[in-house]
């Protein structure tokens, strides 16, 4: 129930020529500078090597800090033992101990916690009923299934009554099934605990579903940090553009250097002789590949100046190789200077829109 | 040109061509006589393996009836027994539950006690009397509530618990009485058709199925036998063909070489060079035929027990067979130089050697004490030290090194150099009397002598255990560790309540064969103590070899060593039955 405050922190991996020296490897985190609030759900985002692991396990106290300062709550916790920052942690591979009960896993850290008796088993008992593993106390971890295991993990992770919990893709390893069923269980308990979430996550639908506060990450830099909404309609780099979303944004680069984007859901199929409004952009292409969504279909076409996703829901199916004609509307363009940066100027965009239907005609 | 033509149309291909004709000749004339000779074999496996197969499958179908009333029965057991191992362990679980509740119910009281306490201090911190009086009566009414509450609530306790083992026992009892059952009804059930008709039927089968293939084979032997002199004959007449072919080729072989030394040394390079293919081409039918062979022979024999050969002639030769002859030895006055004069003595090695002598008992009283001594001292040592030698670092990797180091000397010089050691004037009393100590005599004192042989075989086994260990720790996941640091657990709890627990695989391994070897020891006892001083550091394996090669009493040292075998046998037993529950998670 603490925010959580990261100033410039750094993490480089590697050893240090000399004391004293900064180590010279590669920076798996560089720079962060982030407030996560209090009470949130906050999901750190961005593909594999990004940093967002790391910048967790520094947040946990399980890997060292090379520069910078965290704090949780009003407290400095850059120097302080993990046991002692007040978290939990659900691990990818839940990190139970394998000898010991289902009970006794959770009992170990409030025991250790020095926590009197009663208040153990009174805790253990009431978050056994929270998810629902009442009759599995005296069991081990190795007679449980996969959602079992998650669950005794979290549960380790709430009878702690942590002020943040921190979560490594704590889904990764459960059938999809199971995952959007734990995921709704996540947000429940999120919902009833009131605690600061932390949730590092590869899964841009995970992070979309779960998150109310998505920070996206790549290259150990923070690209991005907003709510769901904001980060898909407002993208400010052709990264999170192309990040977000299922399929992500299409991205065209124009002769000028500029380039300019529109969601897959967002150009239609028309017929040959359909009349192309006066804002409008007529573009055509060539079918390359289909995907059958069952609900709707998912092209891949050659436009000539590159390549395209179409998500199209209406029944009319292309066949592959099929000339096909498309329309692109004004509101639905963003654009995207020379460094792919967003920009936000309309006079701008307008200017960038019209030359791209320039070199469409 | 292409080289394969080339060898074609050369005058090496013509040469191969007519040795190959030869080999085909031998080859022709070999097959011949082997039909020749197992026509009438082949004839009588053809006709007798539909009735071999019948057979094999009458005698499959009686063995299957008996084992599948084995495997019904069995699988009725772990069924069960299944089910009470889960009862037994939900009953545990509930009684230290049942236990426990009245100490927390105690220790809930005592908070309210206080806190109650602290209340009235509050209220009355004015007045002190006042504070006083309260307070007393408070207590003698709380003492009063409290032993009637306690009493109440013990004997609420007892009811449970007692409750609860009546119940344990019952559903025990219950399931007892459900799996007799189970299995009475299908012994009964297999009873009822296992009579002596289907008995007597089915031998009946098996003798006809039996004689009609022994007819078969009678008929066959004796077509055999009045074929003999015609493949008498028939050898001969293949040898010498084989024999003409042969020196055809010699023939052959010497008039290509004459041909080679008239050629000029362009051609006879050239020869030379095609040659080699024509050797390939001897060498790879000569593979063929060989594998062939192979095959033939794998076919009839499983190539597992050609692997197991080796060891299993070794095993019984020298273990399974002098074992055997122990055992017979045993219970003889063995006389070596002449085994005829050994007399028949039954158990009187093993009623003397346990009853009038004193030195046996007292060897195998001290091998349990040096096996436990060792066994105690170096898991404790080799826990600990790799605990702190499982680091990746150059001062860690020199010392796992410098460690390993005495493995790999000699028992006998490390033995050697120990005595020097242990001398009462030498270094280890030398550096005690530094510090004002006055050392023992080590290996010259009858009460610590056998310590000191245990301190310096340890000393010696450290560096091996802890590899062994260290690489049980770095099977360990790390992401335990780290959870263990998220649950604030200390270094030492987290040794203590993690890495021991996880590590009880390894040292299971490490008790297992720690224990058998201390039970065997003997060369250092040999070289540093011969057993003494006054036999106080005499143990089974030495007293043996002192018996047996020195007294030339083989009897009763092969009673002796019987009772070694027995113990080691007792030790691993125990060892492996109770450790594998420890390491079961």
């Amino acid at each position: 129930m603490s925010k959580i405050e990261l100033s410039n922190l750094t993490k480089i991996y590697g050893e240090p020529r000399r004391k004293g020296l900064l180590p010279e490897g590669k920076r798996a985190v560089n720079n962060v500078t982030l407030t996560i609030p209090e009470r949130s759900f906050t999901v750190l985002v961005g593909p594999s090597g990004c940093g967002k692991t790391t910048l967790l396990r520094m947040i946990a106290g399980l890997e060292s800090i090379t520069m910078g300062t965290i704090k949780i709550g009003d407290v400095d916790v850059t120097n302080i033992d993990p046991g002692d920052r007040g978290i939990a942690m659900v691990f990818q591979t839940y990190a139970l101990y394998p000898h010991m009960t289902v009970w006794k896993n959770i009992e170990f850290g409030l025991k250790n916690a020095r926590m009197p008796s009663y208040e153990i088993n009174r805790r253990i008992k009431e978050v056994l009923k929270l998810v629902n593993l009442e009759e599995y106390a005296n069991r081990r971890p190795a007679n449980l299934s996969g959602g079992q295991r998650q669950r005794v993990a979290l549960a380790r992770a709430i009878a702690k009554k942590p002020q943040v919990f921190l979560m490594d893709e704590p889904l990764s390893n459960l059938d999809a099934k199971l995952r959007s069923a734990m995921r709704t269980e996540l947000i429940q308990i999120h919902e009833k605990l009131k605690s600061t979430f932390v949730y590092v996550t590869h899964d841009q639908v995970e992070a979309m579903t779960m998150g109310d506060n998505i920070v996206v990450m790549n290259e150990g830099v923070i690209e991005q940090i907003g709510t769901p909404m904001e980060i898909h309609d407002e993208p400010n780099c052709v990264f999170v553009a192309q990040f977000i979303g299922d399929p992500g944004m299409n991205i065209l680069v124009l002769d000028n250097g500029k380039r300019i984007g529109f969601r897959p859901r967002n150009i239609h199929f028309v017929d040959e002789e359909h009349p192309v409004k006066d804002g409008d952009v007529e573009i055509t292409g060539e079918v390359l590949a289909i995907e059958n969504h069952g609900s709707e279909f998912l092209y891949y076409i050659d436009i000539g100046i590159g390549k395209i996703y179409i998500k199209d829901a209406s029944r009319q199916i292309k066949k592959l190789g099929e000339k096909v004609k498309m329309v692109l509307k004004r509101q639905n363009v963003y654009a995207f200077d020379e460094n792919e940066r967003r920009i936000y100027d309309e006079n701008e965009v307008n200017k960038i829109y019209g030359y791209f239907r320039e070199t469409r005609k | 040109m292409d080289i394969l033509e080339k060898l074609e149309n050369s005058y090496n291909r013509e040469i191969q061509k007519k040795v190959l004709a030869q080999l085909d000749i031998i080859d022709a004339a070999t097959e011949k006589y082997h039909q020749e000779k197992y026509k009438y074999r082949s004839i009588f496996l053809e006709q007798a393996k539909p009735l071999q197969d019948q057979l094999q499958r009458e005698k499959a179908l009686h063995k299957n009836y008996k084992s599948e009333l084995r495997n019904q029965i069995h699988k009725v057991k772990f069924e069960y027994k299944g089910k009470m191992d889960e009862i037994k362990e939900d009953y545990y679980f509930d009684l230290k539950e049942a236990k426990q509740s009245l100490d927390l119910i105690k220790k809930k009281i005592h908070h309210n006690y206080q806190k109650a306490r602290r209340e009235y201090m509050q209220a009355y911190a004015s007045s002190p009397e006042v504070l006083k009086a309260k307070l007393n009566k408070f207590d003698q009414d709380f003492k009063v509530y409290y032993d009637k509450e306690i009493a109440e609530l013990t004997r609420q306790r007892e009811e449970t618990i007692s409750d609860l083992k009546q119940k344990h026992v019952e559903q025990l009892a219950k399931l007892k009485k459900q799996m007799q059952g189970e299995v009475d009804e299908i012994k009964k059930a297999f009873l009822k058709i296992n009579k002596e008709a289907y008995k007597a039927e089915k031998e009946a089968k098996i003798s006809r199925l039996k004689s009609q293939i022994n007819v078969l084979k009678q008929e066959m032997k004796k077509q055999e036998k009045g074929n003999r002199s015609f493949l008498k004959t028939l050898k001969k007449e293949t040898k010498a063909v084989k024999q003409k072919a042969r020196s055809e080729i010699r023939k052959i072989n010497r008039e290509t070489r004459n041909a080679v030394n008239k050629m000029s040394a362009q051609e006879r390079k050239e020869f030379m060079e095609l040659q080699k293919y024509i050797n390939e081409d001897f060498r790879l039918r000569r593979k063929i035929k060989l594998d062939q062979k192979e095959a033939s022979i794998m076919k009839k024999i499983n190539p597992a027990y050609i692997y197991i050969f080796p060891a299993a002639f070794g095993e019984v030769l020298f273990t399974l067979l002098p074992f055997a002859f122990m055992i017979v030895g045993s219970l003889f006055r063995v006389n070596l130089t002449n085994l005829s004069k050994s007399r028949w003595v039954g158990l009187q090695n093993f009623v003397m050697i346990f009853t009038k002598d004193v030195e046996f008992q007292k060897a195998i009283y001290n091998t349990i004490i040096y096996s436990f001594i060792t066994v105690v001292l170096l898991s404790v040592v080799t826990i600990l030290m790799a605990a702190w030698l499982a680091k990746n670092t150059k001062i860690h990797n020199l010392a796992q090194t410098m460690v390993f180091t005495p493995h790999i000397a000699s028992l006998v010089s490390i033995s050697i150099l120990w005595i020097a050691m242990l001398n009462p004037n030498g270094i280890i009393n030398q550096v005690l009397a530094v510090f004002g100590i006055k050392g023992p005599a080590w290996l010259l004192q009858e009460n610590t002598s056998l310590f000191s042989v245990s301190l310096v075989t340890v000393w010696k086994d450290i560096g091996y255990y802890v590899l062994i260990i260290i690489s049980g720790l770095q099977g360990i996941p790390a992401y335990v560790y780290e959870a263990a640091k998220l649950d604030k657990a200390s270094k030492m709890r987290t040794f203590f309540s993690i890495t021991i627990p996880l590590l009880a695989p390894t040292l299971s391994f490490v008790f297992i064969t720690k224990f058998i070897n201390s039970f065997k020891v003997f060369a250092p006892i040999e070289i540093m103590t011969n057993g003494g001083p006054m036999g106080s550091s005499m143990v089974l394996s030495y007293w043996i070899y002192k018996v047996g090669r020195i007294g030339f009493n083989y009897g009763p040292a092969m009673a002796g060593a019987i009772i070694l075998t027995i113990m080691i046998a007792i030790c691993t037993f125990i060892n492996n039955r109770y450790l594998r529950k420890i390491v079961r998670y």
